[in-house]
């Protein structure tokens, strides 16, 4: 056999993988690919070109959407969310983390099953009543009141995603620490948190993400449009404009552009904390 | 008995008669805010929809008890059978995107590096957008008009015109499609991290022993990721019976409930409709169906299954 064949030989298993791999890309994105080429065409070149790239940059279209779409009404509005979901939730779920990283905690075990049960559990176990005890209070259509919600929804996972990084940090730390008189919450703020740092960044990154693509408690929540999100004027903007495909994509990509570029920049800790939180809690 | 425990915490210090009322509380004053929290969103309401479940609350007014009425009327409910039966298709098309998950996972494997890389980043952006975002381009893509169908003619194919979405018969498998597309990427990402840490000896033994891509595939590959397999399988079951964006915003379970599902009922008469009691009930329904898999999982694990 010469070298010319064996050559070939490892090289086409390799090509036959790449492209492979490579229709899977394509399927992935594709789809989001003809979303972005018809937010930047003219809605004249929709009707004879509806897949392909523009012929012409219409920029125009972003500021529509921007404008029609309410964006500087929306934008705020999930931003805040997100900012008050992590502002709460974040505190609450190292706390927890930490007190539940404590050996022998009594009741630890059954507050940790509890947890993991919550955090699979269907919203719509509970949707129907505390729709209406948030409506008696008057809470819906409010961002703080949806806030809550999240904060209680999303701290489960949190825990257990903080608590793996907790539970690995030696021990002998926090004893020096609380031999040069270190109560509790110092020893949580100067020790733990700098340790299970990594672990603190996946969790708030993964709650901010679960913020703002969250549609289900958003639509039954939020009712005045002062307080829509991106995503739920999103959904409202299509079906009001729903004729228009090259000023809906500009709203697409408006909605999407934040959470990519962000998810690009960290992507390591994202996907880290996606899966960790997956497989800890086995 | 927390207050025996609380020692674990304070251990080195001197015992001091001026401890504060919240340290008698021990490790658990850390996890306070958070009960408190659960008890507000999750518990109470929980507790609530039990009770409601049981009465003909509109939400509002007062609950008038019916006993076991509103499960009496959902069991025959025609609208909640058929939802049933979408998310029952779900759970009879998992296969699917494991398969294609699995398949990518392990090719994943063999391109290390950068590209590898570029690859998980690339399949993974669809799972992070918002479920409007991503199906609004699918509705533009299956558009008979304007869609992937319209350029059918260039090639010299008439259009068909078929309306994926609008279509009784086919509007389930499109949502259900569509949802998949955007999850699929999760498995590939959670399957490959397993993989990875499956020992690189095992492989070189295989190879050693001249196994063939399947063979190292069937019995180094799968075998040694079972557990997560397995539970990822559990978490997608349960899934199945969470689904609620994808029906909702591409076709409101339409047309004619063809693409309803028990997510998108519950909302709609829980809420909309005004229908608290029965809304409940069909609410608490929809979660004991989502903890069957979970039982069944418990169940084979007791039984010595290695899952």
């Amino acid at each position: 056999m010469n070298r010319r064949s064996r050559h070939l030989r490892r090289i086409v298993p390799t090509l036959r993988r790449h492209a492979f791999l490579v229709l899977l890309v394509v399927f992935a994105l594709g789809p989001l690919v003809v979303m972005v080429f018809n937010a930047l065409k003219p809605i004249s070149e929709l009707g004879f070109n509806p897949l392909g790239p523009p012929s012409q940059l219409a920029l125009s279209n972003i500021g529509d959407a921007w404008a029609r779409g309410k964006f500087s009404t929306t934008l705020p509005n999930s931003v805040a969310l997100v900012l008050l979901t992590l502002g709460l939730g974040v505190p609450i779920a190292a706390l927890a983390a930490f007190g539940l990283s404590r050996p022998r905690i009594a009741g630890a075990s059954v507050l940790i099953v509890y947890l993991l049960v919550a955090s699979t559990i269907p919203l719509q176990l509970f949707l129907v009543p505390l729709f209406f005890v948030w409506s008696k209070l008057s809470a819906t259509s409010s961002l703080p009141g949806l806030a809550v919600i999240y904060v209680a929804i999303l701290t489960p996972f949190a825990v257990f995603l903080i608590r793996s990084y907790m539970v690995k940090i030696p021990r002998d730390f926090e004893e020096a620490a609380r031999v040069d008189g270190a109560g509790d919450l110092q020893v949580l703020w100067y020790v733990v948190v700098p340790m299970a740092w990594p672990g603190i960044l996946a969790a708030s990154l993964i709650m901010a993400l679960s913020v703002w693509q969250e549609y289900l408690l958003a639509t039954v929540f939020l009712l005045d449009p002062d307080t829509f999100t991106v995503v739920t004027s999103f959904y409202q903007f299509q079906t009001q404009f729903s004729t228009d495909w090259t000023l809906e994509s500009a709203a697409a990509l408006i909605t999407i552009v934040p959470v990519v570029v962000i998810f690009l920049a960290l992507q390591r800790r994202f996907i880290g904390g996606l899966t960790q939180g997956g497989l800890t809690s086995t | 008995m927390v207050v025996g425990n609380a020692s674990s915490f304070g251990r080195r210090r001197l015992p001091s008669g001026g401890r504060r009322r919240s340290e008698s509380l021990g490790p658990w004053r850390f996890v306070l805010p958070l009960i408190v929290f659960q008890v507000v969103v999750v518990l109470g309401p929980a507790i609530m929809a039990v009770y409601y479940s049981f009465t003909d609350w509109d939400g509002f007014s007062s609950a008038p008890f019916v006993g076991l009425d509103n499960y009496r009327q959902l069991i025959a409910d025609p609208d909640f059978q058929q939802a049933f039966t979408h998310n029952a298709f779900y759970i009879l098309l998992m296969p699917i995107p494991f398969l294609l998950a699995l398949t990518a996972a392990s090719l994943l494997m063999r391109v290390g590096g950068r590209a590898g890389m570029v690859y998980r980043l690339a399949f993974f952006i669809p799972f992070m957008l918002p479920s409007v975002v991503n199906s609004f381009v699918w509705k533009l893509l299956l558009d008979p008009t304007q869609g992937l169908q319209s350029i059918l003619p260039a090639i010299g194919v008439p259009n068909p015109g078929l309306s994926f979405l609008g279509d009784t018969s086919t509007s389930l498998a499109t949502v259900w499609f569509v949802d998949e597309w955007h999850f699929w990427p999760f498995l590939v990402v959670v399957l490959f991290a397993a993989m990875q840490s499956i020992p690189p000896d095992l492989y070189e033994a295989a190879r050693v022993e001249g196994a063939s891509w399947w063979q190292e595939f069937r019995f180094v590959t799968v075998p040694s990721i079972t557990s997560t397999l397995a539970f990822m399988f559990i978490i997608a079951c349960i899934w199945c019976f969470l689904v609620f964006d994808y029906p909702w915003v591409l076709t409101y379970g339409g047309p004619a409930g063809s693409s309803e599902t028990i997510g998108t009922l519950v909302v709609k008469t829980g809420i909309l409709a005004g229908r608290g009691g029965y809304g409940a009930a069909m609410g608490l329904m929809m979660t004991l169906f989502a903890a069957i898999p979970v039982g069944i999982f418990v169940y084979l694990r007791r039984r010595g299954a290695e899952i």
